[in-house]
């Protein structure tokens, strides 16, 4: 379904139907979020209660929103980091991108069994090496199709510096995979084959 | 950045499964050899058979592609898409099968969804019937205007003329928060302190408390550490601190600040709303801390609301120069101007001043405000809430004029109950106005 049109429509007809089609879109990825930015189960739900009461009530302010995903994660993550701050947890936004985790799924039925555990532990471990603000990033391009400058309104860091926590993460990737693959081990075996 | 994105071909398909031949293998890695010793460190292969799509799916490159997905990326698999034509339908199935992947896929159970979906829906609901409310209060706020000097006069009348009726006149607030008193904490002592005192810090950690009822009050803080005043909701109080500054602090705010300013700044903390007059000393900065902002000042008086359960959090400069920090940014900001923060995005605009200070002359005052404000303003000053029954009719959504900010809240009501013909009644802090 195409999120952008079904906000349009809420926007527009300001109804519970279109409002409970959101709802439903965003609820359990922006739960999944807070739980693995590391906050309580509790302190998600109500945050997300605070966050659709907010859309809902506040509707004519919605109009200047450019991309629903990028507002709803955003306001959603300052809602949990002053939830958090009540309870006096948390500090700055930092710390909770800190502890960032990211666990790697597999759909069923598109792959077989054996070639899903393998990928999953291919990708969880080229991961595995960023830091959690590096993982946050990452996530918010792969799983949530955001550009540059979304990103860097929910991490709270201007759009260049997003473009260069990518590219230090693909740096780190790589720097990875030559450990994993020294460069002299195919020098070895060249010297082996021609004797 | 070149190095960063890499041919595109797996250096793994260099060893296909089955069992290529061996001069073959002998090939691959010479070449690998030779290459290494090119500026690009990283082999590059060229034209290498594929068979099938685990090549590219386990293949580090094309993972990376596909979770990062740069614009660099992009063309150099397109191009490679265009120079193997061969390989074109694996790739896509690659493709197809990696998207199956998934990051951070929690699943709600239908209840749990439908039990958050079903909260939110009920505060909404009770936020449109607090619109209806608000509605009815609003049409009575131009007559609680007249009615508070109405009552007050009559009360004052009727004591002139020695008579004792109505002299005893109830306050709600004293009866809604009976339990609440303005607390000074200092060094481990809880002083309590009444409403509507002026708080007056004076040299060696001396401090005066001054109020209309009893007599002054002289008592000595804790000189080291820093003192904390809570104002809850529904009383109000003034704080002189050690340099001349005066703030005004408004309901349900806690200030927490020094006995004396020994440092090279003068720094204080704010969770609520506080008009603040800052004594003018250029050597020593002032700074205000709050939850989510600084505000750096040089001898000036400004407005800062900034409770913590409100989202919006907004400063606003009566006279003189201040910067507000917030974990972001920096900006300056000029007299009549309103700085705004809320999710982090700040915004600044020029307003009229006295709609943000009046309360600290005991007068709200609005200029074509949304009920919702008016209300939740009011609501902190009495440390009420106020219900009606969605029966009753609407009016505007925003409301301008000013209200006078009555010590009796009770008078105030039945007055309104007569005028808007409607009923009221009270259940500790909430007030419900029904149809007559």
């Amino acid at each position: 379904m195409n999120t952008d049109l079904m906000w349009q429509k809420f926007i527009k007809e300001r109804d519970d139907l279109s409002f409970s089609l959101v709802y439903n879109t965003y609820v359990e990825v922006l739960y999944a979020y807070g739980i693995h930015l590391g906050f309580r189960d509790e302190l998600c739900k109500d945050a997300i209660q605070d966050v659709f009461y907010n859309i809902y009530v506040k509707k004519s302010e919605l109009k200047k929103v450019k991309n629903p995903t990028a507002y709803l994660f955003k306001s959603y993550k300052y809602r949990l980091i002053d939830l958090a701050r009540k309870e006096a947890k948390i500090e700055t936004i930092d710390s909770c991108s800190d502890s960032f985790t990211l666990d790697i799924t597999i759909l069923d039925n598109i792959i077989d069994a054996e070639e899903s555990i393998l990928l999953k532990n291919k990708v969880k471990k080229l991961l595995e090496c960023l830091s959690g603000q590096q993982r946050e990033a990452v996530y918010m391009k792969y799983m949530l199709g955001l550009g540059y400058d979304e990103i860097s309104e929910i991490l709270q860091i201007n759009p260049d510096s997003v473009r260069k926590l990518m590219y230090r993460s693909m740096e780190k990737i790589r720097q990875n995979i030559d450990n994993d693959h020294p460069e002299w081990l195919p020098l070895f075996i060249v010297l082996f084959l021609s004797f | 950045m070149a190095t960063l994105v890499h041919s595109p071909v797996p250096q793994l398909l260099a060893i296909p499964t089955g069992s290529p031949p061996l001069k073959n293998i002998n090939f691959i890695f010479f070449s690998f050899f030779l290459s290494t010793n090119e500026k690009n460190k990283r082999p590059i292969y060229k034209t290498i058979y594929v068979k099938n799509d685990r090549y590219f799916l386990f293949n580090e490159d094309f993972i990376q592609w596909r979770l990062f997905r740069t614009e660099e990326q992009n063309r150099q698999w397109e191009k490679f898409r265009l120079e193997n034509p061969h390989l074109k339908e694996d790739l896509d199935e690659a493709i197809r099968r990696f998207n199956a992947l998934g990051m951070n896929r929690v699943s709600l159970s239908k209840d749990e969804k439908d039990a958050i979906y079903s909260a939110v829906m009920q505060n909404i609901r009770k936020h449109e019937k607090r619109k209806h409310r608000l509605q009815v209060w609003l049409t009575a706020t131009a007559a609680i205007l007249v009615i508070t000097i109405l009552s007050t006069l009559f009360v004052r009348l009727n004591k002139d003329n020695g008579s004792a009726f109505l002299t005893e006149n109830s306050s709600i607030i004293g009866e809604t928060l009976p339990k609440e008193e303005i607390c000074l904490f200092s060094g481990g002592d809880k002083i309590n302190i009444a409403n509507q005192s002026d708080i007056q810090l004076q040299k060696n950690a001396k401090v005066l408390i001054t109020n209309n009822t009893e007599a002054k009050k002289e008592l000595v803080l804790n000189s080291v550490k820093m003192n904390k005043l809570v104002v809850p909701f529904g009383k109000q109080s003034t704080l002189m601190l050690a340099d001349g500054t005066k703030i005004y602090i408004n309901s349900g705010t806690q200030v927490d600040f020094p006995s004396e300013f020994n440092g090279k700044t003068r720094e204080i903390h704010v969770n609520g709303e506080v008009f603040i007059d800052v004594a003018e000393d250029t050597k020593k900065p002032f700074i205000v801390h709050t939850d989510r902002m600084d505000i750096r000042v040089l001898g000036t008086s400004f407005n800062v609301s900034a409770y913590r359960d409100d989202m919006e959090k907004t400063v606003v400069l009566v006279k003189g120069k201040v910067s507000v920090k917030t974990e972001q940014q920096v900006t300056e900001m000029l007299p009549n101007e309103k700085v705004e923060l809320t999710n982090g995005q700040i915004t600044k605009e020029t307003v009229d001043v006295s709609e943000y200070i009046s309360w600290t002359n005991g007068v709200l005052e609005f200029y074509e405000t949304p009920v919702s404000e008016i209300l939740k303003k009011v609501g902190r000053y009495y440390n009420v809430q106020f219900e009606s029954s969605p029966d009753i009719p609407l009016s505007a959504r925003t409301c301008s004029g000013k209200l006078f900010l009555s010590n009796n809240l009770d008078s105030v009501m039945t007055s309104v109950s007569v005028l808007s013909s409607t009923n009221y009644h009270r259940e500790n802090n909430i007030i419900y106005i029904t149809k007559k």
